[in-house]
Formats: structure tokens, sequence, C-alpha cells
């Protein structure tokens, strides 16, 4: 479980959280909903250990792996899309499986500045899930994919992550909808 | 076809330069009248044959070399470990910012006249030439570091890459991007300096001890010839620099192991 307990949170003069309490079971998905400025950036990054609150307490397990996939595909320049996708030791026969899924199994060996945004996003994508989480934080994930790759891509999201958890903030809610066993409103 | 072309029209353009300024040299030269303060061209370029046909003119060229690319090098270490140190440890910049500012400020000459009272004149083109480099390089690595894309470097720390991975791949483009060009100034500038503390230091096989006896002796087309070859010999450098930092930018593009801690 990852419990934020009495957490405040604010931007200069602008207050995104006061005194949130939130649970996360580790073999649960959720859903953040809420208006752009609702806060749901903000969770995820309090979540991931990027920002710190500046009260109350985030209480994570010891060793607990999360990975986020960022707003932005955040990928290195100077990496092929394979090796931006493994990072992490040992990963290449995965990443090469997850890239095939994610249909860039020929863009393997390309830089990301010769691929499409949505193909930059799928690699973001990928990325996360080949270092094999227990918990995956996802910031609009499905930015720049049509529907038909919205939903490989939750489908296949949802398969990798099965008993682990899963906290997601889209503007496509639908795709992920049947999987989510909660949503959580921001506003 | 059109690149080639385009390449003579290049070689053309770059020729047609020539002759101008050697022309203008040529007027000069008239203008002056007297070989022994402004040789014309032509004198100078018979000089400057006469004078690759030295045996001493060859060791000093490669002595002045090594002594001068030992000090960039030098410069170029410890400008770029410093500036590693200094942009990840704010104490130490505050202390080093200074000393950097002083070592830029300070005249050329009054480190050479400074250093004639601790060393042998053998070190001191080599110690000046790492003097001129090390604030360059310092600065450019600071600047790069500093420039590094901060997506990146949380992305790093959300997937938990080592320290060496992050430096390698995510530091290390953008410091190549201010390394390049903080090097190609600072070697010019080091070979300068570098000859200029030869002229001073005068030590033994020294293009610049060459040229200080030139001018103590009015031989004003050696002295003419030697700066020629100067230029001749900085220009070059910098064309190999250049090709050799364009071979190291090269994509990345296989790992031999992970990153993640």
């Amino acid at each position: 479980m990852i419990r934020l307990e009495h957490v405040s949170k604010s931007y200069e003069s602008k207050r995104v959280f006061q005194d949130l309490n939130a649970a996360f079971s580790l073999n649960q998905s959720y859903l953040l909903t809420g208006a752009s400025g609702a806060g749901k950036t903000t969770l995820l990054r309090l979540l991931a250990g990027l920002e710190e609150p500046e009260s109350g307490r985030i209480i994570r397990p010891e060793g607990l792996r999360i990975r986020l996939v960022f707003q932005e595909d955040r990928l290195l320049p100077g990496l092929n899309v394979r090796n931006n996708v493994i990072l992490e030791k040992g990963g290449a026969e995965k990443a090469q499986a997850l890239l095939e899924e994610l249909g860039l199994g020929p863009e393997a060996g390309a830089l990301p500045e010769s691929l499409s945004g949505g193909m930059k996003r799928r690699v973001a994508l990928a990325r996360a899930l080949c270092a094999s989480p227990d918990v995956l934080l996802l910031d609009e994930p499905f930015n720049g994919l049509d529907e038909a790759w919205r939903r490989r891509a939750a489908a296949l999201i949802f398969r990798e992550m099965a008993g682990k958890c899963v906290i997601c903030a889209t503007h496509y809610p639908e795709e992920m909808t049947p999987y989510a066993h909660e949503r959580i409103g921001l506003d | 076809m059109a690149n080639k072309a385009g390449k003579g029209r290049k070689i053309a353009a770059a020729l047609g330069v020539a002759v101008f300024w050697l022309l203008i040299w040529q007027l000069l030269a008239l203008l002056v009248g007297r070989e022994v303060v402004l040789s014309p061209p032509l004198t100078v370029f018979k000089t400057l044959g006469e004078m690759v046909q030295e045996g001493s003119f060859w060791l000093a060229l490669g002595a002045s070399l090594l002594r001068i690319l030992a000090g960039f090098a030098l410069g170029v270490l410890l400008g770029a470990a410093l500036g590693l140190l200094t942009a990840f440890c704010r104490p130490l910049r505050v202390l080093f910012s200074p000393f950097m500012s002083v070592v830029k400020a300070t005249p050329v000459a009054s480190f050479i006249i400074l250093l004639l009272f601790f060393m042998g004149n053998q070190w001191i083109p080599v110690l000046i030439a790492a003097l001129m480099v090390m604030p360059i390089i310092w600065a450019g690595v600071m600047k790069g570091i500093e420039e590094t894309d901060r997506g990146l470097l949380e992305m790093g720390r959300v997937f938990e890459l080592g320290w060496g991975w992050q430096l390698r791949h995510i530091y290390g483009p953008s410091v190549k991007a201010f390394f390049r060009p903080a090097a190609l100034t600072a070697l010019g500038l080091s070979w300068k300096a570098g000859i200029a503390a030869e002229v001073l230091a005068a030590p033994e096989h020294s293009l610049g001890g060459m040229l200080y006896r030139a001018k103590i002796y009015l031989e004003n087309p050696r002295m003419l010839a030697l700066t020629l070859c100067v230029i001749l010999i900085s220009m070059g450098l910098e064309l190999l620099l250049k090709k050799l930092l364009q071979g190291s930018g090269g994509q990345e593009t296989s790992l031999s192991s992970g990153g993640a801690k």
C-alpha cells in the first residue's frame, strides 16, 4: 500500500493539495480524473518521489519499483529505440517483444528523432513496461495515439501489469475504464 | 556534380581572398620601403622555403608542438575535472570561480615573468598553454552540465539509472555540445600564448626562441616566415581538432550493459 497522509502541496501561490489523504493498493489500478490543473500530474510526481510534500507524508514500502511515463516522451536522443527501452540490465529480449507488440519492431535501431509523435509515445510506454515496475504511473500515456493504438496499448499495459499497481491520468478514460478498479476524481 | 561545382567555387573564392590580402601586404611593403621593417611576401616565402630545409627548424617545430599540445591536454584535463566538480558541488564553485576569473584576466606576460622565478624555461610554455585552456574548458563543461535537459535527469531519477550512466548518456551529449567550441577556442589561444611564452622564456629548440632571435638580429623576413608558419600550424591544428571532435560526436547506438543501479 502507498499512503498519502495529510499531504499539502502548492506551486508559488497556487495550492494544489490541502490535507490530501489517499491510499493506493499495490495490486489495483486507478484512474485519475479531473480538469487541467486539478493536480493529476502533481500527484503522480509526488508518488514517483520527484516532488516532496510541503506537509504531511507519503509512505511507500521499501524497495518498491516505481516507474513513470511522463507527459513528455523524454527519450534519450543519442540512443536508438531499443536502447532507450532497455535502460536496465538484461531487458533486451523483453524490450524487443514489447517493441514488436507496439508496432515498433522495424524501428528498434532508429534514433528517436526519426520517429513520429505517436511512435515516440509508444517507445516511452515500452520503456516503462520493460522495467517491470511494481507501480506504473502514467501521465497522459495516450497522447498522440489514435483510437486503435490507445486500445492496444491499454491492453498491453494491463496484461504486463496484471496483479500490480497502475495509476493513470488520461484525457482518454474510456480506454482505461475497463481495467481500472477505482476512479479518483481530483476536482 | 553540383557538389563538385560548389566546391570549385569555394576554392576559387578562397584563392581570390588570399591573392587580395597578399596584394595588400605587397602594397604595404612597397609603401614602407624597408625590408628590415616589413618584408614583401615573396621574400618571406623564399625565406620560409630555405627555413624548412634546416634541421633545427623541424626540431624547434616538433618541440614547440609537443610542449604546447601537452599544455593543451593538461588544461583540458584540469578544466574538465574542475568543471565536473564545481558543477555538482556549490562550495567548490564558490571557491574556484574567482580563481578562474583571475586566470582569465591576468596578462599572459605577467604569468610568464612570474613563472620564470619558479621553474625551468622548458616548462613555462606547457604551463602557460594549460592556464589559457583551463578556464575556457571549465566554463564549457559547467555550462554543458547546467544546460542538461532537466526532463531527462528526472527520467534518470525515476528509472534509478546509475550516476556514471547518467553522466555518459544524459550529461555527456549536453557537455559535448559546449565542449567542442570551447576546445576549438582554447586550442588557438593556447598555441598563441605558448609561442609567446617561448619568446619570453626562450627555451632551447622552440619556434618562440627562433622568433626572439629573428627579432634581435633584425631578420624581418625570417620573423615573418616563422609567424606565417605559426599561423598555418594553428589553422592545421584547429582543422584536426574539428575532425577529431566530429568523430567523437557520433550517436550512441549500442549499450554493453544496462544503466540501472
